[in-house]
């Protein structure tokens, strides 16, 4: 989910990713025609069939119930423990132990409780009488093969929590002991992105094609490349919820405007543009996200070609760049200037670190450059370019200014990626999407860390150290101040530089009454989402 | 006429090697493979992408990877999608039937509008008729079919919502006919103005023929050599995806099957597609010439 070039939520990271053509032809027109021929219109009225009232016929109580919410989204596959390149068809299907609420705090969801008294036992008590859509109760044995499914399955999602499981016992039907390797602290905020299944799911020993989960919605239909059709759980633990009867997930690529405008989707994420042009239309309103994705600068740590080793150029470089202007052209008032992997004022942020290059200096960055014996216009740093250059070019456009002239080599993501993999590169400007925990961002940056060519592959023994020592502590302020150590060795190398947070904006039409974007991209999640939406006519 | 079609067997055998070969190496020449996007998505470890290679038998020889593929693609067998792990048949199950409604309407849409247009510009040369339908082609040809759709689009869907703009059939069908009958409308007129022309239309007139029967009887089918080659090579590009159209629109057909599965790298379905949509294109050509064999015999020598 992290390869995001110049998008942030995680609808338009999608969109990034996927749209070279798309994105760049078809919506460019679609935003161009939109303007051309208005967007003021009411949207389509979604049937929705009854409204009930709760005890006491009170009108505040009132339910709306029924009706069918459409939303978008690119699933690749129906088997969940698998990575599926998205988080939010999961979440509507199957429930996940923790759940991530909209402070981007860690709360229980199946779980009633944890007992993790080092970070290496964990202990967890299970709701009872949670059932799967087959109508079985879920138990800890089912925990337990989920774990062990997770861990035999290559290219699972929390492949490398599950690898970390020595072993597991059930002392009841309800909770599970789990005994990892080494501690490991991030556990129960990354098992909310752990989606529990019934083994009797069929494709269990090879790949699940009809995921039965215990979560507000029962899969019916996969349509590849179309559509996703989901029909309400009507013995959901959460009683009463939810309140609409249907889904359908509409496998949409591209610009999800002129669909949303349409009323063919309820929902969608938008960019700063696409938001000014929708701007005044009364059926919709935007909500902003919860957490924040970061944007920045990486430099090629694992396989740095001269000049790239010195220093002094990457501080130049530093220095070239005017992190408020790109925050402007990017995201207007959404976005903030940064210079942490932490979003600003969240907990493991913190207002010690000095950021150098808060302030553009191009005398300084000059100065550097001659130091380092590079006279100018003649560093032409490599800079791949996946999906959406219209960022990049700003970024090159800013390093000119100080006589830096980088090489823009725009290709697909994939092509993008293996280039990067392959470390014939020297800087890269991309952005890194919301997460669980901060963990999933500081083990970017380690050496054997996933997906390395983003972050251009540090192998650094003391950063290394540091963060699997965060994991160990169990005390947040003290995990809290091991991160930041890190962080320091990060910054004083340059593995890479924060230009700047932003929180992505979803446009939610009126028909999805009660829908609250959250901190995490999960559709159905403990404090928002679609258990709680009710469609308005 | 047997012969004729016979001769006509080998040229396709060879197009359909070559089209194989292309398809294989020029995939594995584009950078990135399944586990480089497994690994975009940013779940999979270094040691785990070696391991989905060779679960996938990508760490083969490339040789021994075509010879393998080409054997299984001749038992039928088009192997397992990398993503959803759905058979590629399966997919295929998914995207043709969907992608044969639109070229059927398409072509319905094409022969409604283009055949009527087409035989009155000719056979009315000159007249205000003729210079009209002759703009019209023309503008119908050069309005790129995807800005048509998406002016469609935003127009019918986002301004007057009248129609949805995903997934509906209407306005793909209406943006791929009108394309295809301007090349039509233009064909046609232009081949019934040289048949006006022959001495055969001379003498059936003398005969005292009528001219809407020289026209019905004579002309038309002379005329519709030209227009069945527009027709068969319309059809071969429609059924093998109209990758921008069905992508403008999100209809889920061959093209936006294709499309998909480029960007995923996901070599099974990719090579199943490209052979599967030559081997319609190659049909639709051996449609066409045994139909030139049925419809001018001089062809058949």
């Amino acid at each position: 989910m992290d390869r995001t070039g110049t998008a942030g939520n995680y609808w338009t990271r999608r969109v990034a990713r996927r749209g070279v053509v798309r994105a760049g032809v078809f919506g460019s027109a679609g935003l161009i025609g939109a303007a051309l021929i208005g967007c003021g219109n009411d949207a389509k009225p979604t049937a929705n069939n009854t409204t009930a009232l709760a005890a006491g016929g009170s009108a505040a109580a009132a339910v709306r119930r029924g009706g069918k919410l459409l939303l978008s989204d690119i699933p690749q596959t129906q088997d969940l423990h698998r990575h599926s390149g998205t988080m939010p068809t999961p979440s509507l299907v199957a429930d996940t132990p923790t759940a991530i609420d909209a402070n981007g705090a860690t709360q229980n969801f199946l779980l009633d409780g944890v007992e993790a008294p080092d970070a290496s036992t964990y202990t967890f008590k299970f709701k009872q009488g949670v059932k799967f859509h087959n109508g079985r109760e879920m138990t800890s044995e089912d925990v337990r093969q989920n774990f062990a499914r997770i861990k035999a399955t290559k290219g699972a999602w929390l492949k490398s929590v599950a690898d970390g499981i020595d072993t597991m016992t059930m002392p009841d039907k309800n909770t599970i002991t789990v005994k990892l390797s080494s501690p490991y602290s991030p556990m129960t905020s990354l098992i909310s992105e752990m989606w529990l299944m019934a083994p009797e799911s069929p494709g269990w020993d090879s790949t699940i094609t009809t995921p039965i989960g215990t979560g507000p919605f029962v899969w019916k239909q996969w349509i590849p490349n179309d559509k996703i059709v989901l029909e309400r759980f009507p013995d959901y633990w959460r009683k009463g919820q939810p309140y609409i009867d249907a889904i359908d997930i509409k496998n949409l690529k591209g610009d999800t405007t002129p669909a949303l405008l349409a009323g063919d989707i309820h929902m969608t994420g938008v960019s700063r543009d696409q938001r000014k042009l929708i701007g005044s239309n009364p059926a919709i309103t935007f909500q902003q996200e919860k957490a924040t994705s970061w944007q920045f600068l990486s430099f090629n740590n694992r396989k740095a070609r001269a000049p790239y080793t010195d220093i002094r150029v990457r501080q130049a470089m530093g220095y070239a760049l005017d992190k408020s202007a790109l925050n402007e052209f990017a995201n207007g008032d959404t976005g903030t200037v940064a210079d942490q992997m932490a979003p600003p004022k969240s907990f493991y942020w913190s207002d010690k670190v000095v950021d150098p290059f808060a302030k553009r200096d191009i005398a300084k960055a000059k100065q550097l450059l001659q130091a380092a014996g590079i006279a100018p216009g003649q560093l032409k740093p490599v800079m791949p370019v996946n999906s959406s250059p219209r960022e990049p070019e700003a970024v090159a456009a800013q390093l000119k200014e100080a006589g830096i002239a980088p090489d823009l080599q725009v290709a697909d993501d994939i092509a993008t990626e293996t280039r990067l993999q392959s470390y014939d590169w020297d800087i890269y400007y991309a952005g890194s999407g919301p997460r669980s925990d901060i963990a999933l961002r500081y083990v970017r940056l380690m050496s054997d860390g996933p997906n390395p060519g983003l972050w251009g592959g540090p192998q650094d023994p003391e950063f290394d150290r540091l963060v699997k020592a965060a994991w160990t502590l169990v005390d947040g302020e003290a995990r809290k101040a091991k991160y930041l150590e890190a962080w320091k060795i990060a910054m004083d190398k340059l593995f890479t530089i924060v230009v700047y947070h932003k929180a992505g904006t979803t446009a939610v039409r009126k028909e999805a009454g009660g829908w609250q974007t959250g901190a995490v991209a999960n559709f159905n999640r403990i404090d928002g989402g679609v258990s709680f939406v009710q469609i308005q006519a | 006429m047997l012969q004729y079609a016979f001769r006509r067997i080998p040229p396709v055998i060879i197009t359909l090697a070559l089209a194989s070969l292309f398809t294989f190496f020029m995939l594995r020449i584009v950078p990135g493979d399944v586990a480089d996007v497994l690994s975009v998505q940013g779940a999979v470890s270094e040691t785990d992408k070696a391991l989905i290679r060779q679960e996938q038998g990508l760490d083969r020889p490339v040789l021994l990877q075509y010879t393998d593929w080409v054997g299984r693609l001749v038992r039928g067998d088009f192997g397992h999608s990398y993503f959803t792990h759905l058979p590629v048949r399966e997919l295929f199950a998914y995207a043709f039937p969907k992608t044969l409604e639109l070229a059927a309407t398409a072509m319905a849409i094409a022969l409604v509008v283009g055949l009527p247009l087409g035989t009155l510009a000719g056979a009315f040369r000159g007249s205000i008729f003729d210079h009209a339908a002759t703009v019209l082609a023309m503008l119908m040809i050069s309005v790129p079919t995807f800005a048509l759709g998406i002016i469609a689009l935003l127009f019918f869907a986002v301004r007057l919502q009248v129609l949805p703009a995903t997934g509906s059939l209407v306005l793909p069908a209406l943006a791929l006919g009108i394309d295809i009958s301007g090349t039509l409308v233009r064909t046609l007129r232009s081949d019934i103005r040289e048949e006006l022309r022959s001495d055969y239309v001379r003498t059936a007139h003398a005969k005292g023929l009528t001219p809407l029967t020289v026209l019905r009887r004579h002309i038309l089918p002379n005329s519709l050599t030209a227009t069945i080659t527009v027709m068969g090579l319309a059809l071969g590009h429609l059924l093998g995806g109209a990758v921008i159209i069905e992508t403008v629109f999100h209809w889920p057909g061959i093209g936006t099957l294709l499309i998909e599965s480029i960007r995923n790298r996901d070599y099974p379905v990719v090579e199943a597609v490209v052979m599967v949509i030559t081997a319609l294109f190659v049909a639709a050509n051996l449609g066409v010439d045994l139909l030139y064999g049925l419809t001018d015999p001089r062809v058949r020598v």
